[in-house]
């Protein structure tokens, strides 16, 4: 219970920081580093290529798949 | 490059700004995420007018975080207009991970729910499109925001609502992470009374 506490309060201390960190930094800059961390999340999905029907049961939305 | 933001404390260089009580300009290099919500965007705008709502928002505005699906909501179309619009889509390197049939994606929309459109044979990242369905999304598309980014505008969903739906309704850590990166980036614009009259709207 306490781990969890101290974990939610650094991601909340980091979400601060890096708003702070955004403000006085170059935008170029701020977003370079943004980007590193979304660019290589979607290289990582696309590298799994899920089916429609998989990714759609993970978003239990199976139900929602009309492929035949 | 760089421009300074004379409007910000100490000359700080930070271009994200209010530039009228309804625009936001952007500066920032675009991501993979961006580039794929832009190209869909272009065809979206032919056909319809639209707002995003959630976690695409804090995304697009500096959050380091990444999402594999981009929520937005139009007005209900007619069979006819979802056809046009379905053919555009399919012809330009995109698909519906729902279907192939325009018959059933039609149907999958009028029940109000969710359809999902990514780059041709690919899942992530992906639109979720839906229509308009409630109060709460007709003043997310009534009083939509536009970001200004890169000669493209965006419209996004007003910050006091997605504020208060993540903190009141989602809840989970990322939304609570969310809302908390949109109040300290707009510590001087974020209008706490309309995160109130959402709360006692939703009775919480």
């Amino acid at each position: 219970m306490a781990d969890l506490e101290k974990n939610k309060q650094s991601r909340i201390w980091y979400v601060k920081y890096w708003v702070e960190y955004m403000k006085k930094t170059n935008p170029l800059e701020w977003s370079r580093q943004q980007n590193i961390i979304i660019n290589s999340s979607l290289q990582n999905a696309r590298e799994f290529n899920f089916s429609p029907e998989f990714y759609l049961k993970t978003k239990n939305e199976l139900h929602k798949c009309k492929r035949k | 490059m760089t421009k300074i933001n004379i409007n910000s404390k100490n000359n700080q260089v930070f271009m994200i700004r209010f530039i009228s009580p309804t625009e936001i300009e952007l500066e920032k290099t675009m991501n993979e995420l961006d580039k794929f919500v832009i190209s869909f965007l272009k065809i979206l705008k032919k056909h319809s007018d639209y707002v995003i709502i959630s976690g695409y928002i804090p995304i697009l505005l500096g959050r380091p975080r990444s999402t594999d699906d981009i929520d937005i909501l139009i007005p209900k179309f007619t069979k006819e207009k979802f056809k046009s619009f379905h053919d555009e889509i399919v012809s330009s390197n995109f698909w519906f991970i729902n279907s192939d049939n325009v018959e059933d994606l039609f149907a999958i929309l009028d029940e109000n729910d969710s359809i999902r459109i990514a780059v041709d044979q690919e899942t992530s990242p992906n639109v979720e499109l839906k229509f308009i369905k409630d109060s709460d999304d007709k003043e997310s598309f009534d009083k939509k925001l536009t970001v200004n980014f890169l000669n493209e505008k965006i419209n996004i969903s007003p910050l006091e609502l997605q504020i208060a739906y993540k903190e009141n309704k989602l809840k989970s850590p990322k939304d609570m992470e969310d809302a908390l990166h949109l109040r300290e980036l707009f510590k001087d614009h974020i209008n706490e009374n309309k995160i109130m009259y959402y709360r006692q709207k939703w009775q919480i």
